[in-house]
């Protein structure tokens, strides 16, 4: 439900060098696809792999869904978000916004 | 004997036997259309309105402390009507007999008393309560938390020790019995018992002044807890800590505990320690908020790369998708 939510941020923020990447964690395929397309999100979409390092659990160590990272353009991770409430995408345009104020 | 007559005492055993009432399977069709009803109720008000004609009818069956649960969400945790959920309790409790069913309407009225403030009711009802240890998980954690609001810490920290006992996965799946988890699973949620209920108890200990018992708990439960990449926790164990080491003189830690859910998650109550602490010994920044600035800038860590799938099938790298100046990202599951 909360993932549309981003879709403005992306809109707003893809010219501006604003990137929004979402993982999605449990492998749901097709749910995942159906999802997508049915809200028509067009941000990065990547899916949790099998292989190699874990991603969600090892690299990012989380424990939740969602959990959000926003990060500045030397990939710091500057903010933290865990849970997703209505109200919670304009905390994460601020927090965009005062990275790109920044640099 | 005739037939008829050994039909007749069948019927007569049958009507002893279940007491009269209605049949168990009379019940649970019932539920099954107010189960129905609910899912398609879009207002609280509809719910806790088909819940309550259920429960008018059917007041002693297997599915109360479920509906009773589902109703306090509604009228209190999202209504804010404790005082209405207590009248409805005194009108339901003569009409209950279930000893599952007595013992969550009196957890309920407990957290009611709990949201009231009504201190004093508690601290009967809890005393009661002690006495008769027939309280599951889910239920001691709750009779905590109204405790913790009235300041009963004594009342906290046996709830809490008693609800320890259950933070096992054997606990979790006798509490559970119709679902099949994996040991990973089990051994995941029962590991969150025990590190809300840890955190719980030191929390107890440290107000009941015993600061050196409390650090010692929180050190169990920061083992049990699995910290995310920034540090952050999902329980408030680090500000317990970080208040604990305040009051024990030891800032320089309390500073080290809350800086990661202050500074990352903007968490307020570890905030507002940090504050505390900036405000007894300024540091150098002129302001709070530039304080916190300055701390996000040093302490951040760096993200990790990685390549995965998209959904074309296509791999990619995280360095080539991430903003040149800045990203979001989040990890999600469809719902």
């Amino acid at each position: 439900m909360e993932l549309p939510r981003l879709e403005p941020i992306w809109e707003s923020g893809k010219d501006k060098g604003v990137s929004v990447i979402a993982i999605e964690g449990r492998r749901d395929t097709q749910r995942a696809k159906d999802f997508i397309s049915e809200h028509g999100l067009t941000f990065h979409f990547l899916e949790a792999s099998e292989n190699g390092p874990d991603v969600v659990k090892d690299l990012y160590r989380v424990r939740a869904f969602p959990t959000s990272f926003i990060l500045d353009g030397k990939g710091k991770i500057l903010y933290y978000h865990l849970g997703f409430e209505a109200g919670d995408e304009e905390t994460i345009q601020k927090e965009i916004d005062s990275i790109l104020n920044q640099s | 004997m005739s037939r008829s007559a050994v039909f007749v005492m069948i019927c007569l055993l049958q009507v002893f036997l279940s007491g009269c009432g209605p049949t168990k399977a009379a019940i649970d069709q019932a539920y099954a259309k107010a189960e129905e009803a609910y899912g398609k109720a879009q207002k609280s008000d509809e719910k806790i309105k088909i819940f309550k004609d259920f429960l008018a009818l059917y007041p002693d069956s297997d599915h109360t402390p479920d509906i009773l649960d589902t109703l306090y969400y509604y009228m209190v945790d999202e209504g804010g009507d404790a005082e209405g959920f207590l009248t409805y309790m005194k009108i339901l409790e003569p009409r209950v007999h279930a000893s599952t069913s007595k013992t969550m309407i009196q957890v309920l009225k407990i957290s009611s008393l709990g949201r009231l403030e009504r201190c004093g009711d508690i601290e009967t009802l809890a005393g009661k309560l002690a006495k008769d240890a027939g309280l599951s998980y889910d239920e001691l954690i709750r009779v905590a938390h109204a405790c913790q609001s009235c300041d009963q810490w004594n009342y906290v920290l046996s709830n809490v020790e008693a609800a320890l006992n259950f933070a096992t996965p054997e606990a979790f799946q006798k509490d559970y019995p119709d679902y099949d988890f994996t040991p990973e699973r089990l051994e995941r949620y029962a590991g969150r018992r025990k590190a809300e209920s840890l955190a719980l108890k030191g929390w107890a200990q440290f107000h009941l002044n015993k600061f050196n018992d409390a650090l010692n708990t929180f050190q169990k439960a920061g083992e049990v807890e699995t910290f995310s990449l920034v540090g952050v926790g999902e329980n408030p164990l680090n500000v317990y800590r970080g208040r604990t080491l305040l009051a024990m003189g030891r800032v320089e830690e309390a500073r080290e505990s809350v800086i990661p859910d202050a500074v990352f998650a903007g968490d307020k109550a570890a905030l507002d320690v940090l504050r505390e602490i900036y405000e007894r010994e300024p540091a150098p920044a002129d302001t709070f908020d530039q304080y916190v600035e300055n701390l996000r800038e040093e302490r951040a860590p760096l993200a990790s790369d990685f390549s995965l799938s998209g959904y074309d099938g296509a791999s990619r790298d995280f360095q080539e998708l991430r903003g040149k100046k800045a990203t979001l990202l989040t990890f999600w599951f469809p719902t």
